[in-house]
Parts: C-alpha cells; structure tokens; sequence
C-alpha cells in the first residue's frame, strides 16, 4: 500500500505537507517557497502544481497574498534533446 | 498518414511482448494490456502512470530503446522497440525501493535529513547519490542532426481548431502563413472529442478544417514540430522531428490550447487515476478501454458526455462526485443529479497499492468507500502561457477557475506588438468563439502587413464584431 | 525595520550572509541585512554551485581552501544539507599551450597545499568514461574539489543568524547611502532610514551602483552569463568537467541533472534574458564532449551575472576615504565558493578595525596604484 501523501508536485515528490511547512517557515513568496519545497523545479517546471500551490498559499491564513504571484518562466517550453539543439545549419 | 488503418505492431516492455495498433502510443498500448505502473516518483517512488496524456507530467517517462526519460503518452510504437522502467528495482511494477514510501511515511526533509552529525554524511551522499536520477545515460551516440531556418510573413502555432482558422484566415488575406503543430494530426483538443458523444462541441468542424487546410495556397502546414520557445531577437525555436527549426515571422499567432489543472488529494497520484483529457485520448484516439469501474469528478456537462463515452468503451460507472467549481482544496459536490451520484460528499482521497482500487468520499461523519480501478477528474482548463510569457506579453486573470490568460485587444492582438493569441489560449469558451477568434485575428495579422485599405480595414472589423455578437449572446440569457 | 543598527549589509546573497553570520559568531548581531527581491534571487540563487580550490594566485587558493573546509563542516554547524560533494574538478586541455598553463596552475596549487595532479588521457577516461577523448592532451584534477546546492547554504546562513537577532528584509531595496562629517552614518531604503556605523556593500552585479551611492567608484561590471539544466539521469558523472577555451563547465548535480555553462561574449549588461545562442552553443560543446549526451533532454535554462573587476579578483575590505564602509564584490563568478572565507575576513576587519593580512591583495586601492595579476582561470 503507499501511503496517504497528498502530492501536489509529481515531478519532485513534493508534498502539501511539504509546503505547508514551508509556508510557515516564513517563505511566503511564490519564488522563494519553490526554492525552499521544491516544486515546479523538475521535468515539468510548475505545469502540474503551480495552481494547487497558488490555491494552497491563498488559503493559508499566515502567508496572504504571495509577494510574487507568478513564476518566471524559462524556456524551453518542453524538454529539448542536446543533440537537436546541437545541430548545425547546412552551408 | 492520420486516418489510414495502420498494420498491427509489437514491441516489448521488459521480457513481455506487447501487441498494438499501429496508430498507439507506448504508453497507450502498455494501458490495454493492463500495464498501469509506468514509472516510480523521485524521492519515495511512489508507482505512477498515465496521467495527463498530453506530454506535461512525468507519469509515463520511461526508456525506450536506451533513449531515457522518453514521454511514452506521445511517443508512437514501433516495431521491435524494447521499452523498459526507470529508476525502479528490480521492475517499476514491483519496485523495492517503494520501502522508501513507507519509511518516510510522514515525508521526508532533505534540507535536515541526517544533518548532523558529521560522521554520517559521507554516506548519506554515496545513498542519495545511488538513488538519484531518472534514466540513464545512453549506452551509444548517434549522429546529430542538421538545424535550418524557415522565415514565413505569419506563423501560427497551434492546429488546434483556433489555429488552424487562424491561418487560413490569414492565407486568404493574403498572407504567407506557416502553421505549426506537435502532433502528427491537426485538431488539437477536437482530436479527444467523439463525434457521437460530444455533439456541440466542434467536433465535427475537424473535418472541414482538415480539408481547408491542405487546399489552401499560402498555408504551409508542419507536422510534429514543437515550438520550445520565444527568443526576442532570435525567432521561435521548434523540435520538428528531432530538428532544431528556427522560426522567424512578421507576425505571430500562438494558439496553444489549454491543460487541465490537477486536483491534489491523499494519494491523488497513483496509477488509474487519469485526467479527463487522458481517458479521452485513451478512449477516442487508441480505443482503449481505460478502466472497468469508473468514478467521476468534475462540473456535470464534461461528466455526462464523459460517462457516455467510457460506458461505449465497456466502462461501469459506479459513482460520481459532481462538484461545479472543482480547484484544488474545493471536492465537494453539490445535488447529485443522476443514479450513482453522491451530493454533498467531499472527496477525502483514493485507495490502492500499486494502482488505485478505491475513492473515499466523506459527508457529516459518514464516510463511503467506493471500489473503483478508474478515477477520471475533470479539473478546470489553463490557458498554456509558457511562449506568451517567453515573449513578454503581460497576462491577467481569466474567469473563474482558469487562471491566467494573456491580455488581447479587440484584434486578439496581445500586448507584445505583431503578436496574437486565439482560441481557448486566449479566454474563448465554445468552439464557436475559438473560430471566431482565429478569423479575427488570422485577418488582422494579415492586414497588418500590407498599407490599410479600406477593404481590409472592413474585414477585420467584421471579423471583430462577429465575435463580440457571438460573445454577447452567451452573455445574456436566452429569450 | 529598526531605525538604527551597528552593521547594516546590503545584500542578501552569500556573501552578505556568510559576512552577517561571522559577525555573529563574534557577538555582534546588532545587524541588519537589506535584500530588494526575495531570498536568492541574485546570484547566490543562480549559479552552477561549482566549488574549486584551483586558483593562479596564492591568495584566491587560500581563500578557497579554507572555504571548502568550512563547507564540508556547514551541514553540521548550521543543520542544513548543502550537499557538498567532493567529485573534483578536471580541467581539460587541448593543447600543449594549454597543458603547460594547466601545470604551471597546478604546480602553484601544489605549492600552497592544494595537491592538483595532472593525468594522462588514459587516466581521464578512467576518471570519466563517457568523456569522448578526441583531441584531449591531458588534464590537471583536483578531487577536493566539488558541488553543492546553492538554497541550503543561504537557508542555513539565514536561520543562523536570525536566530541571533540580526534581521533580514528582503523587498527592501536601498536608495541611498548616508554621510556624516565624512563617515558613513546610514542608509535610506524602501522601507525608511536607516542608521549605522558600518555598512556593507554586498550588492552583486549592482554593487559599483551602491558604491556609487557613497560616492565611490568601484570598477566592476555586470555580465549575463546563462547556464541550463537537463533532466535527471542516474549518476555517471563524478567531478566537474571544464575547458579552459570557452570556460564551458559541467557536472552532475546530487538529483541526476546535468547542469553547466560556457562563456558567450558580450557588452556589460544586468540582463537574466536566457538566448538560443547559449542553448546551442553549449549543446554543441557538450555533445562534443560527451557524445552520448545526444539524446538528454534540456529541462531549464536562466542566466546570471557575473560582477566582473579589471583583474577578476574580488574587491574586498574598507574604503579609507569613506570610513565606515566596506566592499564584498567584484567576485567575477567565483563569490560563492569563496564565500566562507571572506565572512570571517571582513567580519575580522569591522570587528576590529584592522584588516587582516589575507585581504591585503584585494584592497580596492590596487585599481589607483600598483598593477595585480590577472586571475585567469575563470570559468562560464
């Protein structure tokens, strides 16, 4: 059986409980929290959690509004394979 | 080709032989032949599966002939391909370090996990380190391939029906027009749709925009090409078939589309529990049969089609929870109107070992436990943001639960200057208002580029109105 | 935010940090640390956590010796994994020009008790199997050198001195630096005025912009440099594997990425834009190298700066013309790895006013008076 962890990031393994303690930590913005819990760091870079955490630090009584509400976005968009970025124009 | 019936195929996963429609996926296939378990998590490798069925989550990573971390929901079969687990002992169906869930039970914090003292971290490294990573590092090399550079006067991407319109809007005004597209279909999200279950939804629009496009002069169309991003001053990068493409353009159209948002929960994460968009890809576009016993979760117009669609699968559904704003911590449904539904229950979390066998729904103190090998969750459509934000276009609130969208004029022209958003990217709900919006603002690119004529100028204001009479009329309420 | 304070840092990077926790180790903790974004958002946040003891100057290898012993202590000092781990660094070279400087380098490494080896290509491959060997003359290895993660050692650094009093604000960006009578007596911020008598200038990529403020003018500027991040793959790679022509750097961080860098030349600027260039252009590299690297996939790319000094050494300790402040920058992409080291420095030097003598090489006047040689062996 696994057991009852409530995953909001796949990619990390990052739990509610995970940013719940964050949170409280005193991490209370959006960029510093996914520095500290990890989520929104892996393969998927935030397309999976970002809206469950964002619901999750506007229920949090202590954290408020998050300082910085969205993340920064960094390409590539998807993963991208080192050869193909590789690759050289012909002539 | 799409729609031609391709010869049966098979490959293995692991020491098994897997027979498959030519027209699957791996992970499609490996779904029909019970294989639920596709990949174990990070940390406490937890089992995972198909889930998102879109190529955005990391549920269905595995190797594929030596190449790792291959997303196995979009990579179609071939013959002779050995597929096998990742980061799992001794198989990813029955993984050893799954101990790791159950010792860390209460979860586990790496920031102080064995700290101190001193003595112990050399050895904490070496075992973190052993157990760390996905895929590994391919055994060969292969040749690289060549890059190249395409420049067209408007390039869409996106041959979701929004950008399709969008570019044939644009060819017809007279427009040089390149469309760009990751799958190897144009249709995007009308591709998950059945014609007979989904009436309304624009579904049978698919053909038609099939048809225009390949008649169309002026509109170039590139198949299984994915724009990775946005460079100010570089272009557009694509993937086409393993190539790196530069794109460049006077003017953009981005019509991405949407995913869904996923609603976490007490074991939320294990195999059989699917996003909606996945048990439609399963069912309409690999004719699989996702699960036996089904239990539903979202707003009641995406769960009556949905459940008509899986009962045509060979689906039973025995339960549902109808929750019309359903979003991250809001499970709870409201009046259940059909057999099977259950009203004001809220979703507590779901059961199972390997893959899910049962939902757990709590209402007062009566908790009901609902046997199940299939979850389906509707959650709440997000607008795809990553190339408007590379691009710098200033984004704002969309209604409701679907977070962000980026801000368009009238013309759907976003605040980067030159380019436009359309279609559900963009805030249009309805197929109506998404082909609308491709006409718009497909014409209005266009017309940029060339001296304003009056004819053109009429154009686009039409094009314009006709959306906004469209959108009025959902607005208010029918006579 | 109090009204006054003994030390007030600008900056909350690891310099910053490392220099308020060594304050507090000598009881002063009547400090405050002004940061204008959120915690790690420069580069203390951004960089590839690459630590390296291998130097061209006595001084630079002191301070990051000393360094790297204080990192293989910190998770147990200050209760934060930083997951230092010591794989080395393997510097490559293709030429026997560049042989001889990597053994020049190495034979001073040597000298102040840093025992760098050269190897041979048979031995590289050893070290390195996947490394494609066409063209590689020799190396020169240092396996103290290594990796951490970059957020626990700031986290760390943060509780510590929290938990001492000092306090730590972050979105609060500084305006203006005060005078009196010819001493510095405090700063203005976002947040109101603030007074002290000693004030740091840890400010990164804008600290010739707050030194200005003070009317000093320290010669650095800002360059982007970008780095990326692949997906994780099962551990294959042990030290850092660098090139001396195009400062291109990789290793293999403790989740499985690979994440590196390489040197594109460019005008001064504090743009974090990440181009396709840099993709390509370390794609290339990388698969050159490591030819089975084709079918890895990039999952990030950012960018950073390097706050870049004539001579790429820091610049480091007071300003006799202000008395009152001090100066922590000008690192030139190594501030981290140093960082340590020079926290207790110049918390030895505001403490007692006397500068001690490992600082001496680093002193701002060295840009008005005598010529310093140039550190070369940088890297990104």
């Amino acid at each position: 059986m696994t057991t009852a962890k409530t995953i909001i990031c796949r990619c990390e393994d990052v739990t509610e409980a995970d940013v719940r303690a964050a949170l409280h930590l005193g991490f209370t913005d959006l960029e510093s929290l996914k520095r500290y819990a990890g989520f929104g760091t892996g393969p998927c870079q935030g397309k999976g959690c970002l809206s469950a955490v964002r619901a999750l630090v506007r229920e949090t009584a202590e954290a408020g509004e998050p300082t910085t509400q969205r993340l920064r976005t960094r390409p590539p968009a998807v993963p991208v394979a080192l050869g193909a970025l590789a690759g050289k124009e012909e002539g | 080709m799409a729609g031609e019936k391709r010869p049966l195929v098979e490959f293995r996963f692991g020491h098994r032989r897997i027979l498959a429609r030519g027209e699957d996926t791996v992970a499609a296939a490996l779904h029909r032949a019970g294989i639920r378990v596709l990949s174990r998590s990070v940390k406490y490798h937890r089992p995972r599966g198909y889930f998102c069925g879109t190529g955005r989550c990391t549920g269905c990573l595995m190797t594929v002939d030596g190449e790792p971390n291959v997303r196995t929901c979009q990579r179609s079969v071939e013959p002779g391909l050995q597929v096998e687990g990742q980061n799992a002992w001794p198989t990813v169906g029955l993984d050893l370090f799954g101990v790791l869930d159950r010792l860390f039970r209460r979860g586990m914090d790496y920031h102080h996990l064995l700290a101190r003292p001193q003595a112990l971290q050399p050895l904490l490294h070496r075992t973190v380190r052993r157990l760390s990573g996905l895929g590994k590092l391919p055994s060969t090399s292969s040749e690289l391939p060549p890059a190249r550079r395409m420049r067209k006067q408007v390039v869409v991407v996106g041959a979701g029906p929004g950008g399709v319109r969008a570019a044939q809007a644009a060819a017809e005004a007279g427009a040089a027009v390149l469309l760009i597209e990751a799958d190897e279909q144009i249709g995007g999200h009308l591709l998950r749709l059945h014609p007979e279950f989904d009436c309304g939804s624009g579904r049978e629009v698919l053909g038609e925009l099939a048809e225009q496009s390949s008649e169309s002069p002026g509109l170039e169309l590139l198949l299984g090409a994915t724009a990775f991003g946005s460079y100010a001053s570089e272009g557009l990068a694509v993937v086409h078939r393993g190539e790196l493409t530069l794109v460049e353009a006077d003017r953009w159209i981005f019509a991405p589309g949407t995913g869904e948002e996923a609603i976490p929960f007490p074991n939320g994460d294990l195999p059989g529990i699917l996003q909606e968009a996945a048990v439609r890809a399963l069912v309409v576009r690999h004719k699989v049969r996702p699960g036996r016993e089904a239990f539903l979760i979202g707003p009641l117009k995406r769960l009556q089609p949905l459940a008509r669609l899986l009962e045509s699968a060979g689906t039973e559904i025995v339960g549902t929870l109808v929750v019309e704003d359903l979003a991250p911590g809001r499970t709870e449904s409201g009046e259940a109107p059909e057999q099977g539904g259950l009203s004001g229950f809220r979703l507590v979390g779901a059961l199972g070992g390997r893959t899910v066998r049962a939902v757990v729904c709590e209402k007062d103190r009566e908790r009901r436990r609902i046997p199940c090998d299939l979850v389906a969750i509707c959650g709440a459509p997000h607008p795809q943001l990553d190339l408007f934000l590379q691009a710098g276009a200033e984004v704002q609130p969309s209604e409701g639960s679907m977070g962000e969208k980026p801000q368009v004029d009238q013309t759907f022209q976003t605040t980067v200057p030159g380019l436009y958003a359309v279609g559900e990217a963009a805030g249009c709900q309805g197929i109506e208002a998404v082909l609308l919006s491709g006409s718009c603002a497909g014409t209005a690119a266009a017309a940029s580029l060339r001296p304003p004529s009056s004819d053109l100028v009429d154009l686009v204001q039409r094009a314009a109105m006709a959306y906004e009479q469209a959108a009025a009329k959902r607005r208010s309420p029918r006579a | 935010m109090k009204a006054s304070c003994e030390v007030a840092i600008i900056g909350a990077g690891v310099s910053g940090l490392a220099i308020a926790y060594e304050l507090t180790q000598r009881g002063i903790s009547d400090i405050v640390v002004l940061e204008k974004s959120y915690l790690g958002s420069g580069d203390s946040g951004r960089n590839g956590g690459g630590v390296r003891a291998q130097w061209t100057s006595a001084e630079n290898i002191a301070l990051a010796k000393g360094s790297i012993e204080a990192f293989r202590d910190f998770s147990r000092r200050l209760g934060y994994n930083i997951w230092f781990r010591q794989g080395g660094y393997l510097f490559l070279a293709f030429t026997a020009e560049e042989e001889a400087t990597l053994e020049r380098n190495a034979a001073l490494q040597r000298e102040h008790g840093v025992p760098t080896r050269m190897l041979s290509p048979q031995e590289i491959h050893e070290l390195v199997p996947a490394l494609g060997l066409s063209g590689i003359v020799a190396g020169a290895y240092h396996r103290g050198d290594g990796v951490l993660v970059p957020y626990p050692v700031l986290w760390g650094y943060l509780r510590a001195v929290q938990e001492a009093g000092v306090e730590v604000l972050p979105f609060t960006e500084v305006t203006g630096i005060d005078r009196e009578s010819g001493r510095i007596s405090g700063v203005r911020t976002t947040r109101g005025s603030l007074r002290a008598t000693a004030v740091v200038d840890a400010a990164g990529p804008w600290s010739s912009e707050i030194a200005a403020m003070a009317g000093v003018k320290v010669p650095t500027q800002p360059f982007r440099h970008e780095i990326l991040a692949t997906e994780p793959l099962k551990p294959f790679l042990d030290p850092m594997v660098v090139t001396l022509s195009d400062g291109f750097y990789m290793s293999q961080t403790m989740r499985g990425e690979l994440v590196g860098g390489l040197t594109v030349p460019g005008e001064p600027s504090h743009s974090w834009d990440s181009s396709l260039e840099f993709l390509r252009r370390f794609a290339r590299r990388a698969v050159e190298l490591f030819p089975r690297l084709a079918a890895v996939r990039v999952q990030r790319q950012w960018a950073g700066s390097y706050d870049v000094s004539p001579d790429h050494n820091a610049i480091l300790g007071d300003v006799p013309e202000r008395p009152g402040l001090y100066l922590a920058c000008g690192y030139s992409g190594h501030g981290f790895m140093i960082s340590p080291m020079v926290g207790r420095l110049l918390a030895e030097l505001i403490a007692t006013g006397r500068t001690p003598a490992l600082l001496e090489p680093y002193h701002l006047s060295r840009f008005g008076t005598a010529e310093r040689a140039e550190e070369t062996l940088v890297i990104g």
